[in-house]
């Protein structure tokens, strides 16, 4: 872009010809010029009316610049510069590019004749979706703020709550097109330099047409592409986003997207909300054990179900083994097409409701439920046992906090159902060291990112998993810039350290 | 190739491999669909001894067969099939179901009087070999035929396993029937110096409704046959003599007179031990038995603030238990002459030396064994009255 970059406005015509000439065919291009009271123009205003605030710019910004006008076109003239150095939100631009780039974000130039530099005024005045409670990420204590499209606001939200001058910004425009703005935001103290320095790197090399979302970034940047896990945290709760830079972690804002990415990021931690924080500890832990129950429900369940009932039947307590015998009585496919079937079902249903307007999805998964449910097994196409396994399998689906996971674990459902069918528990083993070895293998900008688990040390990995009380959780604010070294807080012989490095695991 | 190219290689691999799982699992000749399946719940084994054959019959729990409206309700059905061997008359029994016998989920193996004094080498041996069949299953002998009882009705009208396997826990609080598994009895069955007493199942004649199947007594087992059977009271004692699984539960209530009143306590073994002790090659047996009782009905009032009464109910309890106990093990050293409490192992765990000597004419030292029973008695719990009995 600095290669085609030219000085523009050292004369008037010409720059504004130059600007005029990329903006043709745009009807929302304005060139004002602004005139004298002996009618000679003496600068001159472009902008986009769509983006800026026009109403705004005729009250409060004309008449000013009009006030201080002067009699003749002289570029020297001291008055105007003063008045629209003194306006609010400006700067001083000196290339046709940095011109271009003022005008798309909302911005105002004006430029005067003979001048070397034109002035721009920020003013944006188009409309963006206010501050909402969360959609996704919803709890109870919490406060009930999510992030929006517009990346400001974003900012400010992170800034209200994270008030020190050792948050960093920093800034990157992505897009050839777009020209989306992200930026990149930590904590200096806290965040490893090494990571830092990495994700540069891999943001300064992204390349890019159109950044419409910042899943493009996630997939660019992640370390592992062809992962079915996320490997990235991503969230829509400013205070979520403040936790992590306050552990070292960075998160990347982008304009338009309401989510914000936070690197690097582990698989537990994709998976305790921040609701874990809002609640006691005891409920907090045991929502955690119970996450994890729903984890291997939702990967494990349906293919359990099939291994159990077709290799293993001495495995199922007896009373348990006549009622399934009683409920598969005259179903007349085999247990793995019936989940196949009812899986697919499930899946083709989940789907059907998030399309379907609000009102409609509703319904559409009531009377879907209903029909899978109990018109299945009245008309014996599918055995009661299944539907409840399907069931179980999709609420525990639900369960899990990050929606990116889930749809992983799912995903994953469908090869275990095939070993299951194929090989019983031994397929299903087969593939759970498949998929535990993966997870093992993944990185998150070079961090493992299984971590906590330790497989050398059960205590280290339980240790960080749970949720101590706050006492004993630490409280890096007094320790700041010496790596956490020396603790303030005394935590009664109960703190988690390990080879000097706390245990931030929260 | 790229990294990314031969990344892509591997996930089509791992597709393709996916497809071929999907298309290998009507291959597997180890899938058994649950729908298909009869689930055996007991077993039963006869032996004609004219005819040399097997009666091998299956106590089968099947899917009702009508619509899929009535799913939920099971029928029993009990097929069985004839045979030279046990296994043959599976095999056989095979032939004659319309859905495939699933045997890991029997719980109990009746065995006729006949095949229980003829073939029970034979049968126990089939048990522990086929890894189909539980070794915590449970062996009863049944007076008669086995298939009898298994073709009986339930006077509570529910499965007949689901009955025997509600008998068969109410063991602890009625002491007089004895269940055994077919580990225990598999290890005892081949020891030639010792016997051991397993279940009894027989049909009681009712009033009001035919008959009813009860698990009461046991069959005395010795050198891999049925010797003999025996009463519930013995094995209640039985119960006492053995491992302290078979007595940590048991809670009984026994009657017996006191002062010239009907007095029935609960009894509850606390600690047992049977000692063998070895005076120049002759063992000596010393039976201790510490019972925790709580009184449970009297017929007449008894003054509990009075200590000495106390202590004189103690004494006749233990007087009456060391009776009885006495009387077991009487029976089973001089009548049957049968070491059924397993006195051969304890003597030769600790006198390994003095055993290797006596064990070629155990048979003859048994009954001579002098037997030392102490029986303790000590009244834990009066229940809430101050005094006791009726008024």
């Amino acid at each position: 872009m600095n290669q085609q970059s030219e000085e523009a406005c050292v004369s008037n015509d010409l720059s504004l010809d130059k600007l005029k000439e990329l903006f043709t065919n745009n009807d929302s291009f304005v060139v004002r010029k602004l005139m004298n009271n002996q009618s000679v123009a003496v600068a001159s205003m472009v902008y986009l009316d769509i983006l800026i605030d026009e109403k705004g710019l005729n009250q409060y910004i004309i008449p000013q610049i009009v006030g201080a006008l002067p009699a003749s076109a002289d570029k020297s003239d001291k008055s105007l510069i003063d008045t629209l150095e003194n306006l609010a939100a400006n700067k001083v631009l000196h290339q046709l590019d940095h011109a271009v780039n003022w005008i798309m974000n909302a911005g105002i130039i004006i430029i005067l004749p003979g001048c070397t530099k034109a002035y721009g005024i920020q003013l944006p005045g188009y409309e963006t979706r206010s501050i909402d409670e969360p959609k996704i990420e919803i709890n109870v204590r919490g406060p009930k703020e999510s992030f929006v499209e517009d990346l400001h606001q974003n900012l400010s939200m992170v800034y209200r709550k994270l008030r020190t001058p050792d948050l960093k910004s920093e800034s990157y425009i992505i897009g050839k097109q777009s020209e989306t703005k992200m930026m990149l935001l930590y904590l200096e103290s806290r965040v490893d330099p090494k990571t830092l320095e990495l994700l540069k790197k891999k943001v300064e090399k992204i390349q890019l047409d159109l950044l419409v979302a910042n899943i493009q970034i996630e997939e660019l940047i992640q370390d592992n592409t062809y992962s079915p896990f996320p490997q990235i945290l991503d969230t829509e709760r400013p205070d979520r986003v403040v936790s992590l830079l306050n552990r070292g972690k960075i998160a990347i804002v982008t304009d338009g997207t309401p989510i914000v990415l936070a690197v690097p990021s582990t698989f537990f931690e994709i998976m305790h909300p921040s609701d874990d924080l809002y609640e006691r500890f005891y409920f907090a832990n045991f929502l955690r054990i119970i996450r994890l129950v729903c984890l291997f429900v939702s990967l494990f369940g349906p293919s359990t179900y099939i291994a159990l009932t077709t290799f293993h039947l001495e495995m199922i307590p007896t009373p348990l083994m006549m009622n399934f015998i009683s409920s598969k009585a005259n179903i007349p496919f085999p247990t793995f097409v019936e989940a196949i079937l009812m899986e697919t079902a499930f899946e083709v249903l989940r789907e059907a409701s998030l399309r379907l307007p609000r009102a409609v999805g509703q319904s559409v998964s009531i009377v879907g439920a209903l029909i899978i449910g109990e018109a299945a097994v009245q008309s014996g196409i599918v055995s009661r046992p299944m539907v409840i396994v399907v069931a179980m399998t999709g609420i525990a689906s639900f369960a899990i906090p990050s929606f990116s996971t889930a749809i992983a674990f799912r995903l994953l459902r469908f090869p275990l159902i095939l070993f299951a069918a194929y090989c019983g528990v031994f397929g299903i083993s087969l593939c759970m060291l498949l998929i535990l070895l993966h997870l093992c293998s993944l990185t998150s900008l070079g961090k493992p990112f299984l971590e906590p688990v330790d497989f050398q040390s059960t205590k280290n990995s339980l240790m960080r998993y749970i949720l101590l009380p706050i006492h004993y959780r630490i409280n890096r604010l007094g320790a700041k810039n010496d790596n956490g070294a020396a603790l303030q807080h005394n935590r009664g012989g109960l703190s988690y350290e390990q080879d000097g490095e706390v245990d931030e695991y929260r | 190739m790229n990294k990314t190219g031969r990344w892509m290689n591997t996930v089509k691999l791992f597709l393709m491999s996916c497809l071929l799982a999907l298309a290998t699992t009507g291959c597997s000749e180890n899938i058994t669909e649950i729908g298909d399946v009869a689930l055996v719940t007991a077993m039963g084994i006869d032996y004609d001894v004219s005819k040399k054959n097997y009666l091998f019959t299956a106590y089968c729990v099947l899917p009702s067969a009508t619509s899929s409206e009535n799913t939920g309700k099971l029928m029993e059905w009990v097929v069985n099939a004839r045979g030279g061997s046990i296994l043959e008359a599976a095999r056989n029994l095979q032939g004659r179901a319309g859905k495939m016998p699933i045997w890991q989920h029997n719980k109990f193996f009746i065995i006729g009087e006949s095949a229980a004094r003829h073939a029970f080498n034979e049968i126990v041996d089939t048990m522990t070999r086929n890894r189909q069949i539980r070794i915590t299953s449970y062996i009863f002998v049944s007076e008669g035929q086995a298939a009898d009882v298994l073709l009986m009705r339930t006077d509570t009208g529910d499965l007949l396993s689901n009955d025997l396997l509600g008998k068969k826990r109410n063991e602890k609080d009625f002491g007089k029937s004895f269940s055994q598994s077919i580990q225990d009895i598999a290890n005892w069955n081949t020891n030639p110096y010792r016997g051991f007493i397993t279940g009894k199942v027989s049909k009681v004649k009712l009033n009001h409704s035919g008959e009813e199947l009860v698990l009461f007594g046991g069959a005395v087992f010795n050198k891999g046959k049925l010797a003999d059977w025996v009463s519930g009271e013995d094995v209640l004692v039985e119960h006492f003599l053995s491992t302290k699984n078979k007595w940590k539960h048991l809670n009984i209530p026994v009657t017996f007179s006191f002062n010239n009143s009907k007095t029935t306590l609960f009894f509850n073994l606390a600690k047992q031990s049977i000692r063998v002790s070895d005076t120049k090659g002759k063992p000596e047996v010393y039976i201790q038995l510490d019972f925790k009782a709580i009184a449970g009905q009297l017929d007449r009032h008894l003054q509990v603030s009075n200590r000495e009464t106390i202590a004189q109910l103690e004494q006749t309890a233990a007087q009456h238990m060391k009776s009885r106990v006495q009387h077991t093990v009487e029976h089973f050293q001089k009548d049957l002459k049968i070491d059924v409490i397993g006195i051969s192992d304890i003597y030769y765990q600790h006198h390994p030396k003095s055993w290797a000597v006596l064990k070629s004419h155990w048979e003859e030292v048994y009954p001579q064994i002098p037997f030392h029973i102490a029986v303790n008695v000590r009244l834990d719990n009066l229940g809430m009255t101050q005094t006791l009995g009726g008024m």
